[in-house]
């Protein structure tokens, strides 16, 4: 796998993502907090989950462990979740800006959350947060349908097609 | 991008197996339309992608031929060992391949605009990120009836280094 294929995926990641972004831009809190049998228990707390997942594993990923997940996870705003998300993006455009192909063979030592070690190659991390991300993506479609919401395509086949510019 | 390749794919069975595993387990599991939805879904875009692959017609089955969720679970099986077939026989050139979607005249009247070119490895990428989105709806529904639902992180696969998926209960 090379570096580029690891940017092109997380360009699909930032391009969902954003998709969910735009639709949330303009919901009203009620339906962003309502409760609904989940993993996480609310479009706010998935979104929360999605985004924390996502700075977590890209300050491991740069050799820093977080001992705790940052403030800012517990029951977010729109505005604050839209903000944080573009911090994230923004670090994560640098840090992958600067990758080789050699440096995904690298072997990153971390904590978990609970304190225990682990250690993966920086691809096994990357290849982890795309598919994380597109799993509770899924369960925010669901989420988004039970309040009669209209859940964007976030298919990577789409993304494809977008950027070749021929959707 | 081949040994990735082959990696996603072996935690896809594995992903899939556990949550067939669970799913089967579910008293309420037969009599829940969106539950089999979504399980025949995934596995009928499989299957759609790996006939497309071998370059043969897309063999369309619908959901009504299917009596019980283990009728699809069995189908799934089937699909996966012929795609490790798939897999095992591919190589780098191979994934680079342009390979064309049969559905692309139907989406070229809907959009009014030609569907893009596709790789072999990025079609290979939309199946398994399209099966883990999808788990994930199912994995929500399975918690709603009363189960406990599977964890079937990637990393987490590497973590418990790699298992083979079982299918434990999958009635052959």
């Amino acid at each position: 796998m090379t570096a580029d294929e690891i940017r092109e995926l997380y360009s699909y990641n930032e391009w969902a993502n954003k998709k969910y972004i735009e639709v949330i831009q303009n919901l009203d809190e009620e339906k962003y907090t309502l409760e609904i049998r989940s993993s996480f228990s609310s479009i706010r707390d998935t979104m929360a989950h999605i985004f924390v997942s996502e700075w977590t594993w890209l300050q491991r990923r740069q050799c820093k462990s977080p001992s705790a997940p940052p403030d800012w996870s517990v029951k977010p705003s729109i505005k604050v979740l839209i903000e944080k998300v573009n911090e994230i993006e923004l670090e994560r455009r640098n840090f992958l800006s600067g990758l080789d192909d050699d440096a995904l063979q690298r072997l990153i030592s971390y904590n978990l959350l609970s304190g225990k070690a682990g250690q993966n190659t920086l691809q096994e991390l990357f290849l982890h947060l795309v598919n994380h991300s597109s799993y509770h993506r899924g369960q925010l479609a669901t989420l988004f349908r039970q309040l009669e919401l209209k859940p964007p395509s976030t298919d990577l086949i789409l993304f494809y097609r977008e950027k070749k510019g021929t959707v | 991008m081949l040994a990735e390749i082959k990696e996603l794919s072996n935690h896809m069975f594995w992903a899939d197996g556990i949550v067939w595993e669970v799913v089967l387990k579910q008293p309420e599991r037969e009599n829940h339309t969106k539950l089999k939805e979504l399980l025949y879904h995934i596995h009928s875009v499989q299957n759609a992608y790996l006939n497309i692959w071998f370059n043969q017609p897309i063999k369309y089955q619908d959901i009504t031929e299917f009596q019980s969720l283990n009728e699809i679970a069995k189908w799934g099986l089937v699909f996966h060992k012929k795609y490790k077939i798939f897999i095992n026989d591919l190589n780098e050139k191979r994934l680079e391949g342009i390979i064309k979607i049969p559905w692309a005249k139907h989406l070229n009247e809907k959009l009014g605009k030609p569907a893009g070119p596709s790789s072999l490895t990025q079609q290979i990428l939309q199946v398994v990120l399209h099966s883990t989105y999808h788990r994930a709806q199912v994995n929500k529904i399975i918690r709603e009836i009363g189960g406990e639902p599977p964890l079937t992180d990637f990393i987490f696969w590497i973590w418990t280094e790699k298992p083979e998926g079982k299918w434990i209960g999958v009635n052959h």
